[in-house]
């Protein structure tokens, strides 16, 4: 087994890339921590003061009390005493607590092992290098079709299988150690690191943490469980490769069963009845220092479990589960192969079709959309986005609601008919408050009743709502009337829908949907200058009358017809959505007309510049697609091509999204 | 036509895969015949253009084929040894395929593809997905895609690899039919590939080329060379270790020994006969 696992490690560092790149990656992960943490003190403007100080509001001793004391509350509370899970939960959550008395936290603790700990980035580059690691582990031999020559040996099916586990296993821990210990030596190089030995509650939103352990303790720990946690996540991945057997289908699955986790995670609350999916879950375990920050009791059909245990049994049941499938599925694959194809069998019929074309076009449209599985991403994409873009997540509040109704009459040209409207509002608003001032008085003077006077009080005094938007679209109007007295295209346009459009409003939802792009791009084009080399048949293209460059022009033209055809399925729901919820008005006025580009020195319409915005998508789009192309051109492997279109395209949208979502 | 190799070189590193390699063809069928790592793949790959020589040149009727581009790529068939197919792709379409390539008009190859098909006996899987075929008949369609544009220069690297005994010979009359007016060059390890077919043999050595001529000529030269004789078990185990043995038979109690020697001795009572191309491979590669 030894022999096997010294050559599974040897078959994955023969891959030279992952030499080069994987330094690359932890520098890339080190220097984008660093820029996190001086853009926060910068924002926070405590340039010279690198200790946050958040002096807790109550001290330690105090909280435990509190603890207590709400314990004895909620127990003296009628209903608590019907409910077994309410009343064990509380026992319990008093019992971990009643062993941390006596524990002195540290204030003014600097917060770096936070940033070492938490830093969601750090989880991206974790989650893409195993992903890389696992294609070149799992799939590869297969792409090359080695395991015919493998399988038939006598430790070529379980053995080897466990061989290649426990490769994994190996190299996981190595990754967590070089990449958190990267995490560790960026924090102490900017001197955020404080006292070791200090007790983990010093650490800031860490006071609730259930265990009497130091800091440095607690960073051991943390990777320990971050190494287990990642082993449970890519047991789960490494059968996912087993079964689905190509690239494709593989990542799609990992993708696809990560992010449902992930929703599950980030939108189920702990207290909810939904508690135990979210604890039971791969993205709950992969936020591994949750488990050090707080103590929380979820249902679990009536016993209060721990997240703890929640924890360890989703790392049980994915380790365990998942390896046994593997190696099941692995060793019996010939006998599974041949089912599938007698199932298959009535509809692999033989076509008898004599039509014949003799095009290029053709043949490379059915590697990309049919060997490639290009179609089938294309639809899923589709599927994605419809999904993704059914419901409408917008939500208008009384105050929208009245500017809404205000900006519909005001919308259009700038006119003196409008500016007098405005005028008559205010008015109207200021006679308001005259007559409700009148009544007060009134009241004073004892003319009329404290009844009577709430009456005209809610008659007489507007919604808050509605006087602030009158007020947004009256200062809105005046603005405009003020700064373009000159300009005859500028008009008053209903401002929301074109904030959610082109404004920081709707940012994050254009970078996910950059990042759905790129990955699918990544997934259809990645093996379009590979499939040559592993299928040998660049030997045939070479020597051929029309030859490579006849071949990679055909590729060249689908690979930028097919990037716009991503583009167009990615981009197009979220103007549609819009428009549909808060109807998009006055293309044709200027640009000048939308808030947030009045100062802008275009003389462009809205509509033009919402044509360029969508073009430069579609060239950003094509450009990906171009660079995915010539990077499976330029490397022999599929795995590489993916490692590299990662780092280029998926990264750095996985940072600007954390960036706008902060 | 006139295809000729001149003073080619290729190195790996420290390794000389070709040394001055010079020789020419003229239509008619040629055996390239040469152990493992003899550079025949090493040749054929700079033939074909999908490796460059560090010197040295090819040449088509005077002209450099580097310079000719298309016009030489148009006129020749190649078939790799290693098996490249895309698995997915159904017959018919790979040979679709491979006909844009080879910058068919559609009228043509839709006229030459069944012909092809019918020639190699592929006909009944037209439809069949390649990665379904076995591999003597995956042979047979790489031989097809070599020959579907009707090339004057075909280059075959090991046609019959996987092939049974009846499936050789059908391949090698093939290549007999087709090879009319045409230059083409087998490269082989297997000498009964050639033997019949070609009209001239070129024995490849350690990146160097030992031999070209007729079949009839290099036999010639080893004339005095073969011999049998008749022995004991116990005298077999006391041949000169020089020796070369190239084939043993046994009838009853006794070994008839054939012995590639250049110095027979008449102490082993060896007697002369008639030379095969096996024994030419073995005297050129057997290590004598």
């Amino acid at each position: 087994m030894a022999n096997l696992i010294t050559g599974e490690w040897k078959k994955l560092f023969q891959w030279k890339f992952l030499l080069i790149l994987l330094p690359l990656v932890f520098l890339l992960n080190g220097v984008l921590l660093s820029n996190q943490i001086t853009r926060d003190f910068d924002e926070n403007q405590n340039i010279d003061r690198w200790i946050i100080n958040e002096a807790e509001p109550v001290s330690y001793v105090d909280f435990l009390q509190s603890i207590d004391e709400q314990a004895e509350k909620m127990q003296d509370a009628a209903v608590f005493n019907g409910s077994y899970f309410n009343r064990e939960s509380l026992e319990k959550t008093r019992s971990v607590y009643s062993r941390l008395h006596g524990i002195r936290p540290e204030t003014d603790y600097p917060t770096g092992m936070r940033y070492v700990t938490d830093y969601h980035m750090t989880d991206v580059f974790l989650f893409l290098t195993v992903i890389a690691l696992l294609i070149r582990l799992m799939l590869q031999e297969r792409a090359e079709g080695l395991l015919h020559l493998i399988k038939p040996t006598k430790n070529g099916r379980g053995r080897l299988i466990g061989a290649k586990y426990l490769t994994l296993v190996t190299v996981v821990f190595l990754l967590v150690v070089l990449f958190y210990g990267t995490n560790y030596l960026v924090a102490g190089a900017m001197d955020l690191l404080g006292r070791g030995d200090a007790a983990i509650q010093s650490l800031d939103g860490y006071m609730a943490s259930p265990f009497a352990i130091s800091i440095n303790t607690y960073f051991y720990l943390f990777l320990l469980c971050k190494w287990i946690a990642v082993t449970a996540v890519s047991s789960v991945f490494f059968l996912f490769c087993i079964c689905c057997r190509n690239q494709v289908y593989s990542i799609l699955c990992i993708v696809t069963a990560f992010t449902g986790e992930l929703l599950l995670w980030l939108s189920i609350e702990d207290y909810s009845w939904l508690s135990p999916i979210r604890q039971l879950n791969l993205a709950a375990i992969m936020d591994t220092s949750h488990y050090f920050n707080d103590y929380i009791n979820f249902n679990f059909f009536g016993i209060p479990v721990s997240s703890v245990t929640a924890g360890l049994l989703t790392v049980v049941t994915a380790v365990v589960v998942s390896l046994l499938l593997s190696v099941r599925l692995f060793s019996s694959e010939a006998s599974v192969e041949a089912k599938k194809n007698q199932w298959l069998h009535p509809f692999n019929r033989k076509k008898s079709t004599t039509k014949l074309s003799a095009s290029l076009l053709q043949g490379e449209c059915k590697k990309l959309f049919l060997m490639q599985r290009g179609l089938f991403l294309l639809a899923l994409l589709l599927v994605i986005q419809v999904i993704s873009y059914w419901d409408s997540p917008f939500f208008t509040d009384k105050e929208e609601a009245y500017y809404q109704k205000y900006s519909q009459i005001l919308e259009g040209e700038l006119s003196e008919e409008k500016a007098e409207w405005i005028k008559t509002e205010e008015e109207r608003f200021e006679a308001l408050s005259v007559k409700l001032e009148e009544q007060y008085q009134r009241h004073e003077q004892g003319e009329i009743s404290s009844a009577v006077l709430e009456y005209y009080v809610s008659e007489l005094t507007p919604e808050q709502a509605e006087l602030n938007g009158f007020k947004r679209a009256k200062e809105q109007y005046q603005y405009l009337q003020e700064q373009f007295v000159k300009d005859e295209n500028v008009a008053y346009l209903y401002q929301t829908g074109w904030n959610q459009l082109l404004g920081p409003e709707g940012r994050q939802a254009e970078v996910l949907d950059f990042a759905k792009l790129f990955l699918i791009l990544l997934l259809a084009l990645s093996t379009l200058g590979t499939i040559e080399k592993t299928s040998s048949v660049e030997l045939l293209i070479r020597p051929s009358a029309k030859g490579s460059n006849a071949v990679n022009r055909v590729k060249f033209k689908l690979c930028t017809a097919y990037a716009f055809a991503a583009a167009a399925i990615v981009f197009i729901w979220r103007p549609l959505q819009i428009a549909d919820y808060y109807s998009l008005s006055g293309i044709n006025y200027s640009l000048r007309s939308l808030m947030i580009f009045s100062q802008t020195k275009w003389p462009v319409s809205v509509g033009l510049y919402l044509g360029v915005i969508y073009l430069l998508k579609a060239a950003s789009a094509v450009f990906a697609g171009q660079l995915i192309f010539c990077l499976s051109r330029k490397c022999r492997q599929e795995s590489t091509v993916f490692f590299l279109g990662g780092i280029i395209f998926l990264i750095p949208s996985a940072a600007v999204w954390f960036y706008c979502g902060l | 036509m006139k295809l000729e190799v001149k003073e080619l070189c290729k190195n790996y590193g420290r390794k000389e895969a070709l040394k001055s390699v010079s020789f020419s063809l003229t239509p008619g069928i040629y055996g390239l015949l040469g152990p493992n790592g003899a550079g025949k793949s090493t040749l054929i790959s700079i033939l074909t253009g999908n490796l460059k020589a560090d010197s040295g040149k090819v040449c088509l009727d005077g002209e450099d084929v580097d310079k000719m581009g298309e016009a030489y790529r148009k006129i020749l068939g190649y078939m790799p040894q290693q098996q490249a197919l895309y698995p997915a792709f159904r017959v018919r379409a790979f040979l679709d395929y491979m006909a844009a390539l080879k910058g068919m008009e559609k009228k043509e190859a839709r006229a030459q593809i069944p012909a092809i098909l019918e020639m190699v006996e592929l006909s009944e899987y037209a439809g069949s997905k390649i990665k379904t075929l076995s591999g003597g008949m995956k042979q047979r369609l790489l031989i097809a895609q070599a020959i579907l544009n009707d090339p004057d220069i075909i280059i075959l690297d090991e046609p019959t690899a996987g092939l049974d005994p009846k499936q050789r010979i059908a391949v090698r009359n093939l290549i007999s039919r087709i090879a009319v007016n045409k230059i083409v060059l087998i490269a082989t390890h297997v000498v009964s590939d050639v033997e019949f077919i070609a009209k001239e043999l070129i024995l490849m050595g350690e990146g160097k080329i030992l031999r070209k001529a007729r079949k009839d000529e290099i036999l010639n030269h080893m004339r005095s060379l073969v011999y049998e004789t008749e022995l004991t078990e116990e005298q077999y185990g006391g041949l000169p270790s020089a020796w070369c043995i190239a084939g043993i038979s046994q009838l009853e109690e006794k070994l008839f020994v054939r012995i590639i020697t250049e110095n027979p001795d008449p102490v082993w009572n060896c007697k002369e006969v008639r030379p095969s191309l096996e024994d030419v491979y073995l005297y050129y590669f057997g290590g004598l």
